[in-house]
């Protein structure tokens, strides 16, 4: 199959995602470790400032957008606060460009943006790779093990479906208060339920398909039925469902990070981005805004993906 | 010197109608006993029970009332209450080969499946008892890692027979066999069947609709209506003499037709 004969959509959708996970996989490896940050000068800087970075003698680092020199000692003009050092205690000025400018402590947003979506995009993805797991297992089973199991399992989805997932798990989360561990599980196990229905749907309209008979006649174990016959018939839907969930569970985990019931500040994922930058959202619009693009644009890709899947 | 093979005593089966209404009766008190090296004939209209009782005689589902013993062994007992496993020894041909082989596998894939479930062989020799079985059915080596969308209808059926062949079956039920394919592929396989019959040592359960599909092949028929048995006989007694009216009806349907005789059977089947 060429690239070309795939579905526009697909492709787009394709072209997004590679690009954002690409993007936070190599770049925070091209920009090298994160610049000194000074939150008193350097805070709240637009998009594109060239921020001058000036080194003290003592190992303090002062950073500012401007610079200027006023006979032997240098001005630094921040947005908030203008200070003057005398030359002599200074080592050595270099100068940067903040190219998606500086949060409230003067930390530079590019790469606060680049290593919270590694986090971001990990924790999603490993959620959705547990709910495809459980969703396989769980309707592979209910739609193979009889009526009674079947039963059970269906019921127990229901039960789970009955509460909208994002209270599920504000609720978990605000009793747990999870690490990434704990937030991947928490994730994987709301979001499996769906896929448990899609798989048990597809599996009983192939169950009774001839080719499974005659595996079942010659005493084909059931693990290879599940595995030769169930799931490469099933495997284009699940494909399709997948990738809408990752885009669920971005969004879900930004959700709670935004709520701060996410992971502890200290890693900083985009939905916690977000959520600081509201706080200045007058002040500086870039904060919340550019990863919140970020976050619209991976979710957008995967939907596209998606629905690609469904044309192909 | 004959033996039976496979018996069924009283089979019935209900289905729970969906809509609320009385049960459907699919098959009622239906006998039978195969004898090893005699071809049965299950001859009947659509929902005449064929379907039902060829999915009770494989063990893929179980009968209300009876049971189907086979040599010795009641086949709808749970598999671990059984003394020797009869995996591979019933074997089954469906209608449709479009249907009936995985389109994902490759056709060796296909063929080695039940012999992968016995656990019998090592690998090396599975691929020779594959690519010799695939012989016999006339499908030449170079398909063997083609998928199935890549064959024919004809060929594809043959693959179906290679794989229900390969593990030596004892009885092997076969499901209109070739009411989906084309005339003139339809004659091959018949004679390819008769043929492996030979060869193999096969006893042949035969379902179909078609008389003339039953009179190339069976030695003995019964008829089904309505889930019920309204004749039975040897082939050629109850193609040429018909005492049922039902039976006359469906041999009536069909121009030409003589019951299977020591003179081969392919002039007859120009259909």
């Amino acid at each position: 199959m060429s690239w070309r004969s795939l579905p526009r959509r697909f492709r787009a959708g394709l072209l997004g995602l590679g690009t954002i996970c690409g993007a936070v996989l190599i770049g925070p490896l091209l920009l090298g470790p994160a610049p000194q940050t000074d939150s008193e000068h350097a805070a709240l800087l637009p998009p594109g400032t060239r921020i001058t970075i000036v080194e003290m003698n003592d190992g303090r680092h002062l950073a500012a957008p401007r610079v200027l020199e006023k006979g032997d000692n240098l001005i630094l003009e921040g947005r908030r606060q203008t200070t003057e050092v005398g030359k002599s205690a200074v080592s050595t000025r270099t100068s940067r460009r903040a190219w998606l400018g500086t949060d409230r402590f003067g930390r530079d947003v590019l790469h606060l943006m680049l290593r919270g979506g590694r986090v971001s995009i990990a924790i999603a993805g490993l959620g959705t790779l547990i709910a495809l797991l459980v969703g396989i297992v769980v309707g592979l089973t209910a739609a193979t093990a009889g009526p009674l199991i079947d039963g059970i399992l269906m019921r127990t989805v229901d039960a789970f479906l009955a509460f909208p997932a994002l209270l599920l798990l504000i609720l978990a989360a605000s009793v747990l208060r999870p690490g990434p561990t704990t937030l991947v599980l928490l994730l994987g196990l709301t979001s499996w339920m769906g896929l448990t229905r899609l798989v048990r749907g597809q599996v009983l309209s192939i169950r009774e398909r001839q080719f499974v008979l005659a595996a079942r006649v010659a005493g084909t174990p059931w693990y290879r039925v599940w595995i030769w016959h169930y799931l490469p018939e099933i495997r284009g839907p699940v494909a399709q469902d997948v990738a809408l969930r990752l885009g669920d569970l971005i969004l879900a985990e930004a959700t709670l990070s935004y709520l701060g019931l996410g992971l502890p500040p200290t890693t900083p994922t985009w939905g916690q981005l977000v959520s600081e930058g509201h706080r200045v959202m007058l002040d500086a619009w870039w904060l919340s805004t550019l990863p919140g693009v970020a976050i619209a644009l991976l979710v957008i890709s995967c939907a596209l993906i998606g629905d690609g899947l469904q044309d192909s | 010197m004959t033996t039976d093979l496979l018996k069924a005593e009283g089979l019935s089966n209900a289905y729970v109608d969906p809509a609320g209404g009385p049960d459907v009766k699919a098959i009622q008190d239906i006998s039978l006993t195969v004898e090893a090296g005699r071809n049965l004939g299950i001859l009947g209209a659509s929902g005449a029970g064929k379907s039902t009782l060829m999915r009770i005689l494989l063990g893929l589902e179980s009968p209300d009332q009876g049971r189907v013993i086979f040599d010795g062994i009641d086949i709808h007992q749970p598999a671990s209450k059984r003394s020797t496993p009869i995996r591979g020894r019933i074997q089954v041909v469906f209608q449709d080969p479009r249907n009936s082989l995985n389109p994902h596998l490759s056709v060796a894939t296909i063929v080695a499946e039940p012999l992968l479930a016995q656990r019998r062989t090592g690998r090396q020799h599975q691929k020779q008892l594959v690519l010799e079985m695939l012989d016999l059915v006339g499908i030449r080596p170079e398909m063997a890692e083609r998928r199935p969308d890549a064959l024919s209808g004809g060929e594809r059926q043959r693959v179906a027979i290679a794989r229900a062949l390969i593990t030596h079956p004892d009885v092997v039920i076969l499901d209109e066999p070739v009411s989906a394919l084309d005339a003139p592929v339809r004659l091959q396989v018949l004679d390819l069947l008769g043929d492996l019959q030979e060869r193999l040592n096969l006893t042949i359960i035969l379902v179909s609709h078609d008389v003339r599909t039953i009179a190339a092949l069976a030695d003995y028929v019964m008829v089904l209506l309505k889930g019920r048995c309204v004749e039975e006989g040897s082939a050629r007694e109850l193609l040429e003499h018909p005492r049922h009216p039902y039976t006359r009806a469906l041999l009536a349907a069909v121009p030409t037709l003589k019951a299977r005789g020591p003179d081969g059977m392919s002039d007859r089947l120009d259909g």
